[in-house]
């Protein structure tokens, strides 16, 4: 249980993928033009992370050194093609909405990245844990930009209203400039509270 | 479609990185420097083109024959990472120059999402063999021009003061935003 | 021969990945049609009401309208359904549209589109698809408020142009070829 808590503690805060590891800025950037799109795309790529982890660790006594990355790369593409046939049959409108972020999870850095920096070289069980941890780290990042944009660019929360009739949506929010402000304004604000700790 | 609408399209209008957002992580993470970036951005187009092709190869003559159309994302990533092993290799045989000045970049370009990215949407828009490698090339052009762009403003941004907070990447992001706002205004180029 | 044998291994991975994919993408591919046709017959149903069923007319000499159904209610056909691709402002738009016997427009949808949130994207709203119900071709856009025009979306007239261009191209087809559309049905 402690071993849970340590991983997601890291997942979501102390490595935070997208904060403090910068990891996976194109899906980041591209899909949070909503609340939940965010989280649809965060769960999507936690469910890819948990399954690449787990197997890659299973095997990881099998696979050669020399021959490990085009074998992630093998194992991480199935599972994102299975996620992608599974959100197509069952939730057809995210599987609209996210689009080509969907088959692109695979060139995610994160998922490369815990499957070489982690999984290869842990047990199978904390390896699922370190997958959902960095997975929920990814999800809550993007649902707080998707949230922000989501309020700023459109007056709504999660499609639903929450602004003051008088509020007049600043569209670029939405658009392309807006991801990149959101970002590099979360970035600066949680760089400054990380000085001021030190 | 006419191919040269096409390929300003790709280049200018689609932007990859500022409207796309496709190939972030070279875009941020290579772009210190100008020169840099442009050896980048001509391995990025180099293989971008191949792989266009390749993918289109694979796709219209293996796949679809075989009717396993559902593997196309394994497929792709197959051929786009051994594509940059055997680019890496070539160049290394035939041109040592040219290896010293690209090699560096090759290895990362497996994981730029522009180029699974252009596979991707070349078959999803139906793109025949010539429009597809167009479709290739264009993007990795604008992503150069973007890239290189975007250096140059960062060279400059080095000996400016900066709120402390925002020094690095969070300056290097808004920067980006206002790039894509000025890339906005192509968006009426092409009807 | 060490190198045959990571080759091997490689291959093996390889192919347990493949096998595994292809046995959930014969689970999944009924699904995946069975929806899509759901949501076709759903749409269909609710742009015109009045019919108990829809007759596929193969034969369209118009390269924008993809697919046209003849709607019947007890053998009488009383009106169509026709699924046209009009080019938007991020690409194309893919639209429905109802059209009874009389000319009127009974219903528009939109199927699929890559416009802008926030901004194009909100033609999926009801205030603005919904302007189309009980109106009669062609049709024009407007900035300002009106009962007989297509008032646009606020920043997003090329969308707005583009489904009021698509409606009318389907109301126009219609009308050119009504003989033949309302034999079919009968």
């Amino acid at each position: 249980m402690k071993a849970l808590q340590e991983r997601l503690k890291a997942g979501i805060v102390l490595d935070n993928p997208t904060f403090v590891q910068v990891l996976g800025m194109c899906p980041t950037l591209a899909v949070t033009t909503s609340a939940e799109n965010a989280v649809g795309m965060g769960l999507a790529t936690t469910a890819v992370l948990i399954c690449s982890n787990l197997v890659i660790s299973l095997l990881r006594k099998c696979i050669p050194n020399k021959i490990r990355i085009p074998a992630f790369i093998v194992i991480i593409a199935s599972f994102v093609t299975i996620i992608d046939l599974i959100l197509q049959a069952y939730i057809t409108s995210l599987h609209a909405a996210l689009g080509l972020f969907i088959p692109l999870i695979v060139v995610n850095c994160i998922i490369l990245g815990r499957a070489e920096a982690f999984a290869f070289k842990n047990k199978p069980l904390p390896s699922m844990f370190d997958g959902l941890g960095m997975g929920l780290g990814f999800t809550t990042s993007l649902t707080v930009i998707g949230m922000i944009r989501e309020i700023l660019g459109a007056g709504q929360l999660f499609g639903n209203n929450v602004m003051p009739e008088s509020y007049t949506p600043a569209i670029i929010m939405i658009l392309a400039p807006g991801a990149f402000f959101t970002l590099g304004i979360l970035m600066a604000i949680l760089n400054t509270l990380k000085a001021k700790k030190h | 479609m006419n191919l040269f609408l096409l390929f300003l399209s790709a280049a200018l209008v689609n932007n990859f990185v500022l409207t796309k957002f496709l190939g972030i992580c070279p875009f941020l993470g290579v772009s210190k420097k100008v020169e840099t970036s442009l050896g980048m951005g001509a391995a990025v187009t180099f293989v971008m083109g191949l792989a266009s092709m390749m993918s289109y190869l694979v796709y219209h003559f293996l796949l679809v024959p075989l009717k396993l159309e559902y593997l196309y994302t394994v497929a792709f990533i197959l051929v786009i990472a051994s594509l940059v092993q055997f680019v890496e290799m070539v160049i290394q045989k035939v041109s040592p120059s040219l290896y010293s000045a690209l090699g560096v970049y090759l290895p990362l370009i497996t994981t730029n999402c522009a180029v699974l990215g252009v596979a991707i949407l070349n078959m999803q828009k139906g793109y025949s063999l010539t429009q597809s490698i167009v479709n290739g090339v264009g993007g990795a052009i604008g992503f150069t021009l973007v890239m290189v762009l975007f250096a140059g403003i960062r060279e400059r941004l080095e000996d400016n003061d900066i709120l402390e907070g925002f020094k690095g990447l969070p300056i290097a992001l808004i920067t980006a935003g206002f790039m894509a706002i000025a890339f906005l205004g192509f968006q009426n180029l092409i009807k | 021969m060490k190198e045959l044998k990571l080759g091997a291994i490689l291959f093996l991975i390889t192919a347990i990945c493949v096998g595994s994919l292809g046995f959930i993408n014969s689970l999944t591919t009924p699904i995946i049609s069975l929806n899509k046709e759901k949501a076709e017959k759903e749409a269909m149903g609710q742009l015109l009401q009045e019919a108990d069923d829809f007759v596929s007319v193969e034969e369209i000499d118009d390269p924008m309208i993809s697919s046209l159904y003849v709607g019947t209610k007890q053998g009488q056909s009383v009106g169509i359904v026709a699924k046209v691709t009009t080019n938007g402002y991020g690409g194309g738009i893919e639209l429905m549209v109802g059209i009874n016997k009389a000319n009127k427009i009974m219903g528009v949808q939109i199927l699929a589109h890559s416009e802008t949130p926030g901004l194009g994207a909100n033609a999926k709203n009801p205030s603005f698809i919904n302007q189309f119900i009980d109106k009669t071709s062609p049709l024009k856009v407007t900035k300002t408020t009106s009962d007989e025009e297509i008032v646009a979306i606020t920043g997003a007239t090329i969308t707005s142009q583009a489904i009021t261009d698509g409606v009318n191209q389907v109301a126009e087809y219609v009308l050119n070829h009504q003989k033949e559309l309302l034999k079919e049905g009968n």
